[in-house]
């Protein structure tokens, strides 16, 4: 389950030796060398000027830039290949135009990295988190899956949460009061090839993909290869097959081949027969299917003509 | 990355070109273009292709280009081009921030409803007694453009089967979108249209919230912010951290060209003299 740490620590430290710290402290292989850097992690947050410093100076490049930031509510205090530091404002619910929108209902959700947070100013968000066992056979929408509800935790001054990489599920519920927390996300190579979940914890179901995991979103643009590629779509879509190591890569362009109707025929037969003997048997599965139904809509096609 | 395909690169040369003119009909001259560009070139499949290629070179690494559902050809300041799978219909009906022309590629026709207003929306004050009207249904077949006038009531798109659209959006018109209810027709929300508008109200509110007085003159330079949510918020701030600071701009506020952000800080005056 998500580690809930209160560490006591009552120093101070710059982001810049908290950032040197993590660069030789950290194990990016394991979520647990996370709590050796929980207090190094408090000491960062004891310092009440840092965030309204960084804050003022996000506002300022705002103003000078008037453009839209990267992601909402959230400024990055710092970020490398291997991680990104943020720290993100919580408002809360009301009837107020900042707010969580009416359409951003709270969801139970996953991360595919790991990452540690902690409350930096007021009462702090309440999460109630869930173990989730990730099964790869059970990975689409609807799939019922084993997600179960542990506690509810809040993450007050100085308290820390991490989250391991898709085995934690949470909610996030808006605090009662404007609240600042800041989030330490570990990156490695798998973030790119993991899918993030939304569940509904209700019926303990695969409700949706997290928006914006990086497997989410490349898998979509090789979806929609299906709609808009032409005939020299189908040599890459073959090679994203052969060679990806992304399952969802690779189940995405089976798809994309049963879509591309400008494309010939027995070329996306083969690639798609090639999905059908994929490594993984998610990937082979949507194959079978998509095959069958090829040769449904060839015969009926047959019939008609 | 992939450059800009020329195609596009002659697109924007077009458009950067007619949208300096301040008349707003420019961006529906933009239509014939926009139509050559999605039907008659290989924009999109070259395009597509391009992407494809770049994930097999670079598997690891996502590019910013890339949402959920499209990918964002270009996005300029004042207009974006987007294109990708409409999969769903939204739970709420939303205003149209901006002009807009939707190229349907398919496989199935887009479904439009076209309503009118109550009241007019073309406008910064949100009103929460105005309602949508019964709605035009328009089908769009693929290989068609809706030409989205966001000056005209609101264009909502109904999607019952995924398919292909090409988005071009001209520049945002209004500081803030409606968000109506579509079981009841009713304006349930306003938000800035601009995120970043909300981004700095957002940092303001945590600013007031964490007692930080070293942010006054960033507050006060936002208090003629071009958003009447930026200004309010500031004003607001200052009220709190700074009474003294906030009592100029407090009078100059109830002249402003906002009628909320006037009343408010007329009730502030007289709050704070109370």
């Amino acid at each position: 389950m998500a580690i809930v740490l209160r560490p006591e620590n009552e120093d101070r430290t710059t982001l810049a030796d908290f950032l040197d710290k993590l660069d030789h402290a950290i194990d990016l292989e394991e979520a647990d060398s996370l709590i050796g850097l929980a207090a190094d992690f408090r000491a960062l947050a004891n310092d009440p000027d840092m965030l309204p410093r960084h804050i003022n100076a996000a506002l300022k490049r705002l103003i000078d830039a008037k453009q839209a930031p990267v992601s909402a509510s959230s400024i990055e205090l710092a970020s490398s290949k291997n991680y990104s530091l943020r720290a993100t404002v919580w408002m809360p619910a009301a009837t107020d135009p900042l707010a969580p929108s009416l359409h951003d209902a709270p969801c139970v959700h996953n991360h595919n990295f790991n990452v540690m947070a902690i409350g930096y100013f007021g009462p702090g968000y309440v999460t109630d988190i869930y173990a989730y066992r990730p099964n790869p056979s059970l990975c689409d929408i609807g799939e019922r899956v084993d997600l179960r509800f542990l506690e509810r935790a809040t993450l007050g001054r100085g308290d820390v949460i991490i989250y391991r990489e898709s085995i934690d599920a949470h909610v996030l519920i808006p605090p009662p009061s404007v609240s600042v927390s800041m989030s330490l996300a570990i990156f490695r190579e798998s973030t790119q090839t993991t899918d993030q979940y939304r569940f509904d914890p209700q019926s303990s179901t695969i409700a949706g993909f997290g928006e914006t995991a990086a497997i989410l979103r490349r898998a979509s643009v090789v979806r929609l290869a299906g709609e808009i590629g032409n005939a020299e779509t189908i040599p890459l879509l073959d090679a994203l097959l052969r060679r990806s190591k992304c399952r969802r890569v690779r189940e995405a362009a089976v798809i994309a081949a049963s879509r591309l109707v400008v494309a010939d025929v027995s070329d996306r037969r083969l690639l798609i027969e090639r999905g059908s003997r994929d490594s993984d048997e998610w990937v082979r599965r949507r194959a079978k299917s998509l095959v069958a139904d090829l040769k449904s809509s060839t015969a009926k096609k047959r019939k008609t003509s | 990355m992939n450059s800009l395909h020329h195609d596009l690169q002659e697109l924007k040369t077009l458009i950067d070109w007619r949208l300096e003119d301040d008349d707003e009909n420019s961006f529906f001259r933009l239509q014939s273009a926009f139509r050559e560009l999605v039907f008659e070139s290989a924009f999109l499949s070259d395009s597509i292709n391009a992407q494809l290629d770049d994930i097999l070179k670079r598997p690891l690494e996502a590019s910013p280009h890339w949402m959920a559902r499209n990918i964002v050809a270009i996005a300029e300041p004042n207009w974006q081009l987007h294109y990708g799978i409409a999969s769903h219909t939204s739970e709420f009906i939303r205003s149209n921030i901006s002009h807009g022309l939707i190229a349907v590629i398919g496989p199935d026709p887009l479904i439009v409803d076209h309503y009118r207003t109550s009241k007019t929306i073309d406008t910064d004050v949100y009103d929460a007694g105005i309602s949508l009207l019964k709605p035009r249904r328009e089908v769009y077949e693929p290989g068609s453009i809706c030409v989205v006038d966001a000056r005209d009531g609101v264009a909502s798109f109904i999607v019952d089967t995924p398919t292909t659209l090409v988005t071009l959006l001209g520049p945002p018109r209004r500081a803030i979108q409606w968000i109506f209810s579509r079981q009841t027709l009713r304006a349930v929300q306003s938000i800035p249209s601009n995120p970043a508008d909300t981004e700095m109200a957002i940092m303001i509110r945590a600013l007031t919230a964490m007692r930080c007085t070293t942010s006054i003159a960033t507050l006060c330079a936002l208090t003629t912010h071009e958003s009447h949510f930026v200004r309010w918020t500031a004003l607001q701030a200052l009220v709190e951290l700074s009474p003294e600071a906030a009592k100029s701009s407090l009078q100059r506020a109830t002249k402003d060209v906002h009628p909320h952000v006037r009343m408010a800080s007329a009730k502030a005056i007289a709050a704070m003299a109370a």
